[in-house]
């Protein structure tokens, strides 16, 4: 493993998704995890955290997660900050038809188990 | 004239047809002729009919010379039509009923009645013309009918088409509404067996059989979906050249293990070179796929699974796309793939049935149903063709053609398949991580 833990913001409405994946995350002490539930506080809890990645719910109520991508990437504190979305809306053959980008941005389609997502996580955490 | 006489004149006087006596031969004259028979021939009278050559009443003088000959032969005629004409000169049809006689003195002469049956004829004629006429109408009427009735047919059968498709549609669509909905709960499963596996206690036996277990039946619940989503999407091809054979043979890799396990004997008949087509290698992967394993799942006991490729030449069968090549005389090349098997069939009545969505004779967790409705639609997408029958010799045989490239015959470079992920996969699932993996 690498020295520094990478910090990984996941903002996805479902809470026990996000409280597994951040168990899962954790506990191969690479990444240090912290979860939105709500997509309208996305934006503060990012700059407070200031994550090195962040995973990202499409389908969320109140805020859909492409506009909680165009907040982040408004902000020049964050515009870096790579942005992988999550959703199940998408099939995985059409994300690697368009070799995992959609509109410019890396999809992962769900359900994704650990395994995958490790391997996508570990390749834009590089 | 005796009172016997005096009755016979009298009836010849009185009879509506015409009664006449005249001699035969070119110059032939009338003997005898009754009223009825000098108004016929519009003579002034009697005498002036008399005194005319019978030849003259004829409009054909060689009609006279055959009737002549005809009743020198057989003494007698009936019912001999004759075309005539009056002294004035009006024709009429006429039919004669006449008989050769011979007077004391040896002389021949000819007993006849003659009626004008102008008017008679006229009705046949009109009658006969009426009735080609009726019986041409009654032809076009029956074409038109013919036709009336393969168009209802063809409207019905796009119909029926219609209703099916939108059937379809409605159940895809359905359907995709609940995968979606499906798929959050599963990812749930998913990470935490993720989590539950990764904390198992070093030989905690029986719970990491469950986790296994859990694993496997989301991974196929996930499975289902895909095919689900795959019917109702509008999918996008990835089309490239390709060439079948090695499409073939992939194909026969990814159940390679599923043909062992039932002791099937997998026999490859494939055309040496075939023109490249144009498909999407993913998806026909998917079908060759779905059609291996319900060959195998039919064949559980053991058989053979036949795959074959060939090249066709065939007119317009399948709809033009933008793509493809005319060869010589309208001709286009098709790849022809052939899936057999010799299991057991399919029954007659379940044959219309089977491309139907989720419909399944396998049990619950075996089959969804989706297998052969993926296949179709598939094939839709690819302009292809597919039918599937029972073969001759029992088993199933499913028959597809994908038109071919272009007339040339050298085999094509296949592009890189997707790479796969493969994972230690049981039987059970086999299918599910194939689909997994795409
Ligand atoms: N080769 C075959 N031999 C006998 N029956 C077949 C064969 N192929 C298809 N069938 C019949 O057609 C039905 C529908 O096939 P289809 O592939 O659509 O669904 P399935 O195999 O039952 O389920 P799924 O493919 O979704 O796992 C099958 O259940 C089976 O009854
Ligand atoms: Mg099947």
């Amino acid at each position: 493993m690498k020295g520094a833990k990478k910090r990984v913001l996941i903002v996805d409405d479902e809470v026990s998704f996000t409280r597994l994946l951040k168990l899962n995350l954790e506990q191969s002490d690479g990444y240090e995890v912290q979860t939105v539930n709500a997509p309208l506080t996305a934006l503060a809890e990012a700059r407070r955290f200031q994550p090195e990645l962040i995973l990202l719910d499409v389908m969320m109520p109140d805020l859909p997660g492409g506009d909680v991508a165009a907040q982040l990437l408004a902000d020049p504190a964050l515009r870096h900050v790579p942005i992988i979305f999550l959703t199940a809306a998408i099939k995985k053959a059409e994300v690697s038809a368009c070799g995992g980008l959609v509109g410019g941005l890396p999809f992962v389609a769900k359900p994704v188990e650990m395994k995958e997502l490790r391997r996508v996580l570990d390749a834009y955490l590089a | 004239m005796t009172e016997v006489e005096k009755r016979y004149a009298e009836l010849m006087d009185h009879l509506p047809v015409g009664v006449y006596r005249n001699t035969p031969g070119d110059e032939g004259r009338f003997l005898e002729a009754n009223p009825e028979l000098v108004a016929m021939f519009e003579a002034e009278s009697r005498e002036q009919l008399l005194g005319c050559r019978v030849n003259d009443l004829y409009v054909d003088p060689g009609q006279r010379k055959v009737f002549c000959e005809k009743i020198l032969r057989h003494g007698f005629v009936r019912e001999h039509e004759l075309e005539l004409k009056t002294l004035k000169g009006r024709r009429l049809l006429a039919e004669v009923n006449a008989t050769l006689k011979r007077d004391k003195g040896g002389e021949l002469y000819i007993d006849g009645v003659i009626a004008d049956v102008t008017e008679r004829k006229r009705a046949e004629a009109d009658l006969r013309r009426a009735c080609a006429e009726l019986a041409r109408s009654q032809k076009a009427l029956k074409s038109t009918m013919r036709q009336l009735l393969a168009s209802r047919d063809q409207l019905e059968q796009a119909q029926l088409g219609l209703i099916q498709a939108a059937r379809f549609e409605s159940v895809a669509t359905l359907a995709a509404g609940v995968a979606h909905e499906v798929k959050n709960p599963l990812q749930i499963i998913l990470m935490g067996v993720d989590y539950l596996d990764a904390n198992l206690p070093p030989e905690s036996g029986d719970l990491a059989g469950v986790v296994g277990d859990i694993r496997e039946a989301a991974r196929r619940a996930n499975a289902i979906i895909r095919e689900i989503l795959e019917l109702s999407v509008a999918a996008r091809l990835d089309r490239r050249e390709a060439d079948m054979n090695a499409v073939v043979e992939r194909s026969l890799t990814l159940v390679h293990y599923e043909a062992q396990a039932a002791r099937v004997q997998v026999v490859r008949d494939l055309a040496p070179s075939l023109p490249p087509v144009l498909i999407d290698t993913v998806k026909i992967e998917q079908v060759l796929i779905n059609l291996f394993l319900n060959s195998l799942q039919a064949m559980a006991q053991g058989g053979r699974l036949t795959v074959s490729t060939r090249v066709e030449r065939a007119r317009d069968a399948v709809r033009s796309n933008g793509a493809s090549t005319v060869g010589e005389g309208g001709e286009h090349q098709f790849v022809a793939v052939e899936v057999r098997d010799n299991g057991p069939g399919i029954p007659r009545e379940l044959l219309p049935k089977v491309f139907d969505p989720f419909f399944s004779t396998k049990p619950v967790g075996v089959g969804t149903g989706l297998g052969l409705a993926v296949v179709r639609k598939i094939i839709d997408l690819h302009e292809a063709t597919i039918d599937l029958a029972n073969g001759a010799e029992g088993g199933v045989r499913v028959a597809m053609r994908f038109r071919a490239r272009s007339p040339t015959t050298s085999v094509m470079p296949v592009p890189d398949a997707p790479k796969r992920q493969r994972t230690a996969i049981r039987p059970a699932s086999r299918k599910a991580a194939i689909l997994e993996a795409r």
